[in-house]
């Protein structure tokens, strides 16, 4: 009765109630149970609420929440970005398994929301493209615009020339250099040529060099 | 002085089992949250190298959520020094709606900077 009671009057107004996680009260693991049960258990109102309550799996039980949202498909990223509170790994997460079109707008993306992983997110969205279907004209746009990382662009575009026997690296350029040397160590070492993995969570974490580049990336 | 004599062995009696008492091992604990809880919190203290040693005091878990809770952490701490095939035996130890946060965290060069 006194949790009841507590639930009700404490909060913003909505209970919070601790429902199966009350056997683990005091404990760090009521605020795991709480951040696995949000996606049935949080509503959009009152997820911070909801999340603070997780102590140390706040974090986690934001991320929980938009996993279950992006299972439905039906909500808008910057909406499933902001519900992330902030986590950095959430919103790279969203970023992975709902990306923008073209690079530009991914890459745009990546800077504003992923945070600390920013440089994970736009390899990520490099390799997805590489092992994915690249045209030429995606080629030739990411040559005129790398943005400011254009040593991981050329990197990436080596792998492309390399690996897909696509187009050529250019010959000048801010993309030339790093393009010329990813080709050159693929084609010595086509055993290392990326490839898509598919893993739980979307589209994977392509092991990444220090550089990003995909030349650099420890051989699967 | 004679007087004293009973309360000071008291006061030696009980200052001597305050001083003696050690924690008890989980394992001879009884079946519970609370050994559970010891037996997560010993799989904190475990290092990357002790994988095996983490394996089986999470094993000896019977929540699962607290199985969960402990594999997870250990596996935050650790991925960067573990093979991924070997963490992977961890993760699938725990509830099944828990594996894809245990293998993000294990797989994701990122989250082991």
């Amino acid at each position: 009765m006194a949790t009841l009671f507590w639930g009700l009057a404490c909060g913003d107004g909505a209970p919070i109630e601790a429902g199966p996680c009350e056997r683990y009260a005091g404990t760090s693991t009521e605020g795991f149970c709480r951040a696995r049960a949000a996606g049935e258990a949080a509503r959009p109102e009152t997820l911070d609420a909801y999340c603070a309550a997780s102590g140390e799996w706040a974090p986690l039980c934001h991320q929980s929440f938009v996993r279950a949202q992006l299972a439905q498909g039906a909500v808008p990223r910057a909406v499933l970005i902001e519900w992330c509170g902030g986590g950095a790994d959430c919103a790279l997460e969203v970023l992975d398994l709902r990306p923008a079109e073209g690079w530009s707008e991914q890459r745009a993306l990546c800077l504003e929301w992923a945070g600390p992983y920013a440089q994970d997110c736009l390899t990520h969205a490099l390799g997805r493209w590489a092992t994915g279907a690249p045209t030429a004209a995606e080629f030739d746009a990411l040559i005129a615009d790398p943005g400011p990382d254009a040593a991981l662009v050329g990197g990436w575009l080596g792998a492309v020339v390399a690996c897909r026997g696509l187009r050529a690296c250019p010959a000048e350029g801010p993309t030339a250099a790093a393009c010329a040397e990813g080709e050159a160590t693929l084609r010595a070492e086509p055993h290392r040529c990326p490839q898509p993995i598919r893993g739980p969570a979307g589209p994977p974490p392509i092991p990444p060099s220090p550089a990003g580049s995909p030349a650099a990336a420890p051989a699967r | 002085m004679r007087r004293a004599a009973p309360a000071v062995a008291l006061a030696a009696a009980l200052l001597s089992c305050a001083c003696s008492t050690a924690p008890q091992p989980c394992k001879d604990q009884s079946p519970g949250i609370a050994r559970d809880r010891c037996y997560a919190d010993e799989i904190a203290t475990l290092g990357p190298n002790q994988r095996a040693e983490a394996q089986l005091a999470a094993r000896a878990i019977s929540d699962p959520l607290i199985q969960s809770e402990a594999v997870i952490r250990w596996i935050g701490a650790n991925a960067g020094s573990l093979q991924p095939p070997a963490g992977q035996e961890l993760c699938n130890l725990i509830d099944a709606a828990d594996r894809d946060t245990c293998t993000r965290r294990l797989n994701s060069p990122h989250l082991q900077r």
